[in-house]
């Protein structure tokens, strides 16, 4: 028998028949089928692990760069090996392993927690990983082949352009980076629709585990915070490849725009990285206090000001660059602000173990740690947002202990707590308490020892990013003691890697909820089931394990909701947003190869554009949008095999029949994150005609205002036509369906042509002036949207035809009217910004 | 529901006549005082001057049909004493210089006055006051209030057109357009601000974005203010004064959108998500 099956048995045959169904609708497809797993489990687990390996490549990445930095005149690194180690160290932390694992996690536990069987875009949470292992197996490679970046992991112009870069390690960043960052966006989108919209019935806002809370606030930053970085990087290899100037003063910008642009989205990173270990702690500390967490409103609040807070406090990473004075000091106060939303919650924890019986297991000893560490990591940052200090220190090893005490106080620690934790969730087997033990010491006190004495090594005036430092400046000890304590903190990292491995085969067995922790997840039989729940539990209480000790019984017997699986079909409860009241049944897919195939072909586009073979690549991408649109093709598939079966159980509908399912979430999600990448345009825009100190504002716009407003008339009609079309189908009638959709491909070819030709014929000097290539960037910005409102509107005619699309299926339609619109929005905001605000605003 | 009572009618009197001593104790601080300044200034201030008047004297009328709480009255009357000493003081003199004065006048307007005019609720005063010709006017503002996004891109029109170079310098240059500019600020943010704090229950999403949305956009205009090297408003106004001004639009004017979003998400948990 498997272990699922030891841990709690079918009471009667029905109940075994049931279960075995659900078994087979939600199971893996044997051996290599493997691959195209889309289930949570597997995707989450894929993206730990995977996070697991790279950080242990930046681990031993760290330990060459002490090992060189260990003695005066160290020879293990040469200065361009160097250059690389420390630019591949903080990509690899920062954007393979931070992001990633605590991704990874959220995927894991999120529908566990919420009552879910499933995320509901599981096949695009594949394609996301897959992006991320392909896209991270070519960053890590070029580090083997020597070619790897080496311009520091924020890239700043012009050090990085092809001027003072010349070799590809720039564009591995940049192409691999931004191929990574796909599988932040999907996980975003994915993990916001799934919160809001999957909870179990019953589950209010108000219920919801503070976990969910974070990682709620956390997907919408990755929303909101990503698409800056990757305008940034777009416009940067345009730049290295074509020679567009974005950042040059050739072509009147400023490399400060670079940086703006990075740090806007870089310090909501961090707190990206920051939320969901705050997560785990708030839902830690609970479980060992044995009592609920004090302040939960407050801790909501605090979470959400964190999330919102953090967009604006950019500039402290920008302190020396020659900011107007008067910014400085606004954002010195606000970045002293944000400690108050952390201090809150720190309060909330300390008021919790207070007030509780505490539990001094092992994951509460790495809780421990990271109130030590994060809280004095903290005050460092209070002392860095002071202006006068930060010009003191900025660029020194002050500023690298600072850095690693929040990251890995912050991050690491309550990682590990958590890892810890569910273990035996997840494997049926408690870790070994003493090598636990032993590893967290080992861990803490060769941490403190490299990063507490890093701080003095700053204040003596050891700057960053140099590979080596002479002797007799006072620095020599400090050093030495660093890096004996880095590998110190690397035995320490050993143990718990050899801990895990080894508990699998001796590991005491945990039974059931070991912890007796309150959250869903530890009602599951462990290892939990890949469909989770036989029957989907109805939620009365934020503690629902407290409050009602049979729960585990009922979520595993096939007595209660949806454990009816003879369809053969994925289903999840579809439930509102605010009150958790059931509404639909949204059926989700099953095991398919398309996020890796497509994930693959993006790799070999990715591939052709580092290579600088630009024929192939648009052949790759031809192909990739191929795939992508039989991707979309095979969603209405089944759609349509399954709208025709009967509704779901107590005549509760499938979400195809309805207008109102995933699909439309997730569409206006991704154009928040299209807005955001549009916004960031227009501040480089706006930065470029105000800010640039070189800045050259051409006489005269090379495009003509008349033909742009003519192609602006066409896809209004267009887009018209079709927001017309869907309000009629809402409300039932398809009258002529065939032929307005004809018109609006009609007026949409006529449309794309005319952009196409304002493109080519307009005297641009996209080459040599940033003006225009900011004029060309946002032309081509929209002939994409346009191309492809073009294009799916065609695809939908087809469907039409063949019956995936009426007033009985009329989700589609629904799912693209976002898409029109904000199509139709962006020009003619682009025509305003681009064209009318010039006039009223003379160079 | 309208209960004149003679206590209540007495009672405004009272707020009233202290309201009234209060402004003219005050007229001789004013600037653009239409007693002091003289031409097309002295026109277009007594102008805005008689607007607000007449304004308050329809919200007095209101006042002694549909008495309302003290503390309300009390609000009102100080939100519009605020708004006569922004409007027609000495902060406006210092603003046809200063373009700092000149943003803190405008966010008193937007993000103050506004805010804290709906919160004293002066819809029974304002439509007992107004009767049947006033419904024509607060009617159709009312209608808008009910959808906050769109409220919110009229406000926000309203506010980048104004801080166009062209069409600031005209505004500065010339006092009716300058009342204009004044009126279009109070008007937008005032329908704006109707629309965030007595949005329905159903309408809470929707005025979190538009809360969002204007904290964005504002923080946008502001933050290029603050950076630009270069000064938008003509030579004579200074750089680093412009820089001021920006972060007052950027960092300052944030604080009024958090305190929204709070009020907002506070309602939200407590009502809907029990």
């Amino acid at each position: 028998m498997t272990d699922t099956e030891r841990t709690h048995r079918p009471t009667d045959d029905n109940n075994a028949g049931a279960i075995a169904q659900l078994q087979a609708a939600w199971a893996n497809l044997p051996g290599w089928g493997a691959l195209a797993a889309v289930n949570h489990g597997t995707v989450g687990l894929r993206f730990m692990l995977t996070g697991a390996v790279f950080f242990l490549i930046g681990g031993v990445l760290a330990l060459m760069m002490r090992s060189q930095l260990a003695l005066p005149g160290g020879t293990v690194l040469d200065a361009a090996q160097y250059n690389q180690m420390f630019t591949m160290h903080g990509t690899v932390m920062m954007f393979l392993f931070a992001i990633p694992v605590l991704e990874g996690l959220a995927i894991y536990m999120i529908p566990k927690m919420i009552g879910a069987r499933d995320l509901l875009f599981p096949r695009l949470g594949a394609f996301g990983y897959f992006c991320y292992l392909f896209g991270g197996i070519i960053i890590i490679v070029s580090l083997l082949a020597g070619v790897a970046p080496d311009t520091g992991w924020f890239m700043y112009t012009p050090l990085s352009s092809s001027q003072y870069a010349p070799g590809p390690g720039a564009d591995v960043w940049l192409l691999g980076v931004t191929f990574v960052e796909i599988s932040a966006l999907t996980a975003g989108v994915e993990l916001s629709v799934s919160i809001l919209r999957s909870r179990a019935p019953g589950m209010t806002l108000k219920m919801m585990p503070i976990f969910c809370w974070c990682i709620l606030v956390m997907a919408l930053m990755i929303i909101f915070g990503f698409p800056p970085l990757i305008l940034a990087s777009v416009l940067l290899e345009l730049e290295r490849a074509a020679g567009m100037p974005f950042f040059a003063t050739s072509g009147g910008s400023d490399p400060l725009l670079w940086q703006h642009l990075f740090w806007l989205f870089g310090h909501p990173d961090v707190y990206i990285i920051f939320l969901p270990a705050v997560g785990i702690v708030s839902t830690l500390i609970p479980v060992f206090s044995r009592r609920p967490l004090v302040g939960y409103g407050w801790v909501v609040f605090s979470i959400a000001l964190m999330g919102f807070i953090s967009f604006g406090l950019w500039m402290h990473h920008m302190f020396t660059v020659g900011l107007p004075a008067f910014a400085q000091a606004f954002f010195s106060a606000s970045s002293m602000l944000v400690a108050i939303a952390t201090g809150i919650q720190v309060f909330a924890w300390l008021a919790t173990l207070w007030s509780g019986r505490v539990v001094f297991a092992l994951p509460m000893l790495w809780l421990c740690g990271f109130l030590v560490v994060f809280v004095c990591g903290g005050l460092t940052g209070v002392m860095l947002a002071l202006v006068p200090f930060n010009w003191q220190v900025h660029d020194t090893h002050f500023v690298v202990a600072h850095l690693h005490y929040v990251v890995v106080g912050g991050m690491f620690f309550p990682l590990m707590a958590g890892l810890y934790y569910w273990l035996p969730l997840f494997s049926g087997r408690m870790p070994s308490a003493r090598l636990g033990r032993w590893a967290f010491w080992l861990t803490f006190i060769g941490f403190n020892l490299t990063f507490l004495l890093m701080h003095l090594t700053g204040l003596l005036g050891m700057p960053r990013r140099v590979y080596t430092y002479e002797a007799g400046l006072g620095w020599e000890w400090l050093n030495l003691l660093s890096s004996l304590g880095s590998f110190v903190m690397a035995v320490g990292v050993a143990l718990i890697v050899v801990d895990v491995a080894l508990h699998f085969r001796f590991g005491r067995r945990a039974g059931h909820n070991p912890w007796q922790a309150d959250t869903l997840e530890w009602a599951l039989p462990t290892p939990p089931p890949t469909y989770n729940f036989a029957s989907i539990p109805r939620i009365t209480s934020r503690h629902p394990l407290w409050d009602d000790p049979a729960l585990p019984d009922t979520v595993n017997s096939s007595t209660g909701l949806l454990a009816n699986a003879d369809h053969g079909r994925r289903e999840t409860p579809g439930t509102d947003a605010v009150t958790g009241r059931l509404q639909a049944v949204f059926h989700l897919p099953t095991n398919d190869w398309l996020p890796l195939l497509s994930a693959a072909v993006l790799a070999g586009l990715c591939l052709a554009l580092l290579a600088g073979q630009y024929l192939v690549a648009v052949a790759v991408a031809l192909g990739t949008t191929a795939l992508l649109l039989r991707w979309s093709w095979v969603n209405g598939m089944q759609v349509l095999r399954w709208s025709t079966d009967k509704p779901g159980p107590g005549d509760m509908k499938l979400h195809a029949q309805t207008t109102d399912g995933p699909g439309v979430w997730g569409m206006v999600l991704t154009l928040m994150a299209d807005a955001a990448f549009y916004l960031s345009l227009l501040f480089a825009w706006f930065y470029l005609r105000t800010v640039s100190p070189q800045r050259i504002i051409p006489e005269d716009m090379a495009v003509d205002l008349w033909a742009v407003l003519a192609c602006g008339l066409l896809l209004t009609l267009a887009g018209g036509v079709y927001l017309n079309t869907v309000q009629r189908i809402r409300a039932g009638s398809a009258v002529a369906l065939t032929a307005r959709l004809l018109t609006v491909i009609c007026l949409g070819a006529l449309h794309v042509i005319a952009l196409l030709w304002i493109m080519w014929a307009s005297p641009l000097q996209s080459f040599t002036l940033t003006h225009d290539a900011l004029v060309l960037f946002m032309l081509m910005y929209l002939l994409f949207h346009s191309a492809l409102s073009w294009v799916v509107t065609a695809l939908q005619l087809l469907r039409v035809r063949a019956g995936y699309v009426g007033t009985q299926l009329p989700y589609e339609m629904v799912v693209m009217q976002p898409f029109w619109l904000f199509t139709m929005v962006v020009f003619w905001l682009s025509v305003v910004a681009f064209f009318a605000v010039p006039l009223a605003w003379p160079a | 529901m309208a209960g004149v009572n003679i206590a209540g009618r007495t009672r405004c009197a009272g707020v009233v006549s202290f309201a009234v001593a209060a402004l003219c104790q005050s007229t001789t601080a004013f600037a653009h005082n239409p007693l002091t300044s003289s031409g097309q200034d002295r026109a277009a201030g007594l102008l805005s001057a008689l607007l607000l008047l007449g304004f308050w004297i329809l919200y007095v009328r209101g006042c002694l049909r549909v008495s309302p709480a003290r503390s309300r009255a009390l609000l009102f009357h100080g939100i519009f004493f605020l708004c006569a000493v922004t409007v027609l003081g000495p902060l406006d003199d210092l603003a046809a210089t200063s373009t700092a004065a000149h943003m803190t006048q405008h966010m008193l307007m937007i993000v103050v006055i506004a805010p804290l005019w709906v919160m004293s609720r002066p819809l029974p005063q304002i439509s007992a006051g107004g009767g049947r010709a006033g419904a024509l006017l607060w009617r159709p503002a009312l209608r808008l209030a009910r959808y906050p996004v769109y409220a919110a891109y009229l406000h926000g029109a309203v506010i980048w057109f104004w801080h166009l170079p062209w069409f600031y310098m005209v505004a500065v240059n010339n006092p009716w357009w300058h009342s204009v500019e004044h009126a279009s600020f109070l008007l937008t943010a005032g329908i704006f601000w109707w629309a965030i704090l007595r949005a329905s229950a159903a309408r809470f999403p929707a005025a979190i974005v538009a809360l969002l949305f204007t904290l964005m956009h504002t923080g946008f205009l502001g933050a290029l203010l603050s950076l630009s090297q270069v000064q938008f408003y003509g030579e004579a106004r200074g750089l680093a004064d412009q820089q001021l001004a920006g972060l007052i639009m950027w960092v300052a004017g944030a604080v009024p959108y958090f305190l929204g979003l709070g009020v907002l998400l506070y309602h939200w948990y407590n009502r809907r998500l029990a």
